[in-house]
């Protein structure tokens, strides 16, 4: 338990400027990330009230007690995790139970659209017809069924350093010790992707394999030899995980030239999307 | 050696890239789409899993304050939404609609529980209030960290209070979201998560914890 400082807010008396801080800060932190704007004259009364309370005895540590009180309730319970293996019950429970219906989810529509918002769907449904009696007139030879498609995959294996025993599948790979070894094994998608994007370059898309830890440091970033291996048509890797630390490793497939790493996962990750690279991320690996 | 892991889903803890993620089709809710045109719930469900089965348990946990119910109610949450796929509408966020089943799961628990516990103990109330008397004066003593006062803190709040706080700051929801959820209106979600801070202050400085 920690010690009370001399002086506590409570101590000193409170003003109504105090009251109209605390409403307004509290106002402030309930509020959604993008607060709604305010009037103008509303503006002045906020900076006022600002200026008060970092010069106020009173409300000057109180702003900080809620700052942090509203960090503290983001990480609330971060240390609770499911049970082990609790992925592995829910399939079990689903498996005697008849297959669901899948229908498929409508896409959510503007409740009304505007007339002059419909001219352009309008404009294109008349095109399609003009097109499709045309095509109608002149056959063209039509293009083979498109083979079921596969998606480009990451696959982990984590081998167990020495003088480690752990039991226990799947879920374990969120945990691993020094000295265990992450073999990675890039396949890359053909036709149409999981996540719907078509793969129409018909050249063989280009892969990278990439390991960061702590989300910055780039432990391993490549696209084959002499650091990887390039095996069927696969990529394949291997990481020690010697240092300890969060490792995140993901690959990146696509028919343009990929940009360089080095700004981290996020900023990495986010620019090969932006550049039309298909993005495949796998768990976090914590080493202890 | 052991061999892990089909196709991962991101994480979504981060919001950020979650976000970017899922504007470019390759986040948990465009991939659980996906599955679902493709006619594969069982890989729907994988998705879900991944992306939320953390955030839900924490979420589960605090609502129903027992660690084998939580686990119990996060795991049929994720049992009834594979059984009702068919009849998600796409009105929300698959995370939405998942979290609504998680929470009526939860406050059923929590009616049986309460049920439970009166039929054994109505006979002598004052019994359990000197318990719980006894169990908050242990815990006082116990709560030697604030992170520990917190969350003592956070659980003697009223459950709907509870319940908007955790979705506001431990989900990180918007309340238009949170709306969705809860079925109340996004302006008294905020009002309540407004009313609870002070609350909690008042509560770390009657700790000790908060200087």
């Amino acid at each position: 338990m920690s010690v009370p400082s001399s002086r506590r807010p409570d101590d000193v008396p409170p003003s109504d400027l105090c009251q109209r801080w605390e409403s307004f800060a509290i106002q402030q932190l309930a509020a959604d990330s993008d607060p709604p704007a305010i009037p103008d004259q509303a503006h002045l009364e906020q900076a006022r009230l600002e200026q008060h309370a970092t010069s106020c005895p009173r409300c000057s540590p109180r702003r900080s007690q809620y700052r942090r009180l509203v960090s503290d309730l983001k990480h609330l319970g971060s240390e609770h995790r499911p049970p082990k293996h609790w992925q592995q019950q829910v399939r079990e429970q689903i498996q005697p139970l008849p297959k669901p219906a899948t229908a498929l989810p409508p896409r959510p529509l503007p409740r009304r659209l505007p007339w002059r918002a419909t001219l352009p769907l309008l404009a294109a449904t008349l095109v399609g017809c003009v097109l499709g009696l045309m095509l109608l007139r002149s056959p063209a030879p039509v293009a083979p069924p498109n083979p079921s498609p596969a998606a480009l995959t990451l696959q982990l294996r984590l081998e167990e350093g020495p003088a480690v025993h752990r039991g226990g599948p799947q879920e374990e790979l969120r945990w691993a010790q020094s000295g265990d070894r992450l073999h990675l094994e890039a396949t890359p998608g053909a036709g149409t992707t999981e996540t719907g994007v078509p793969d129409t370059s018909g050249a063989a898309p280009r892969l990278e394999l990439r390991v960061y830890r702590n989300e910055r440091e780039l432990v391993l970033a490549c696209g084959g030899p002499p650091q990887c291996r390039l095996e069927e048509g696969r990529l394949r890797g291997t990481v020690e995980l010697l240092l300890p630390g969060r490792y995140q490793a993901l690959v990146l497939a696509s028919p343009y030239p990929l940009p360089a790493a080095g700004a981290g996962l996020d900023q990495d990750t986010a620019t090969a999307i932006s550049q039309g690279a298909e993005v495949e991320l796998g768990p976090s690996i914590t080493v202890q | 050696m052991t061999t892990l892991a089909p196709p991962t889903p991101y994480p979504m803890r981060r919001s950020r890239i979650a976000r970017q993620l899922e504007a470019s089709g390759l986040g948990p809710e465009n991939r659980c789409r996906n599955a679902l045109r493709r006619g594969s719930p069982e890989r729907a469900l994988e998705i879900l899993m991944e992306a939320y089965g953390d955030d839900l348990y924490r979420y589960c946990r605090h609502l129903v304050r027992d660690p084998d119910l939580a686990s119990d109610v996060h795991q049929t949450a994720f049992v009834q939404a594979y059984q009702a796929f068919g009849t998600f509408r796409g009105g929300s966020t698959f995370k939405t609609w998942l979290f609504g089943i998680a929470r009526h799961r939860a406050l059923d628990a929590i009616k049986v529980r309460r049920r439970r516990d009166l039929r054994f103990v109505a006979a002598d109330e004052s019994t359990a209030e000197v318990e719980d008397t006894a169990r908050d004066a242990e815990d006082r003593l116990l709560a030697e960290s604030r992170k520990q006062a917190l969350e003592d803190c956070v659980q003697h709040l009223a459950p709907r209070v509870r319940d908007a706080l955790l979705l506001r700051f431990q989900q990180e929801m918007s309340y238009v979201t949170m709306a969705q959820v809860v079925k109340e209106r996004a302006a008294t979600l905020q009002a309540r998560v407004a009313r609870a801070l002070p609350i909690l202050r008042r509560c770390l400085e009657d700790r000790g914890v908060e200087e």
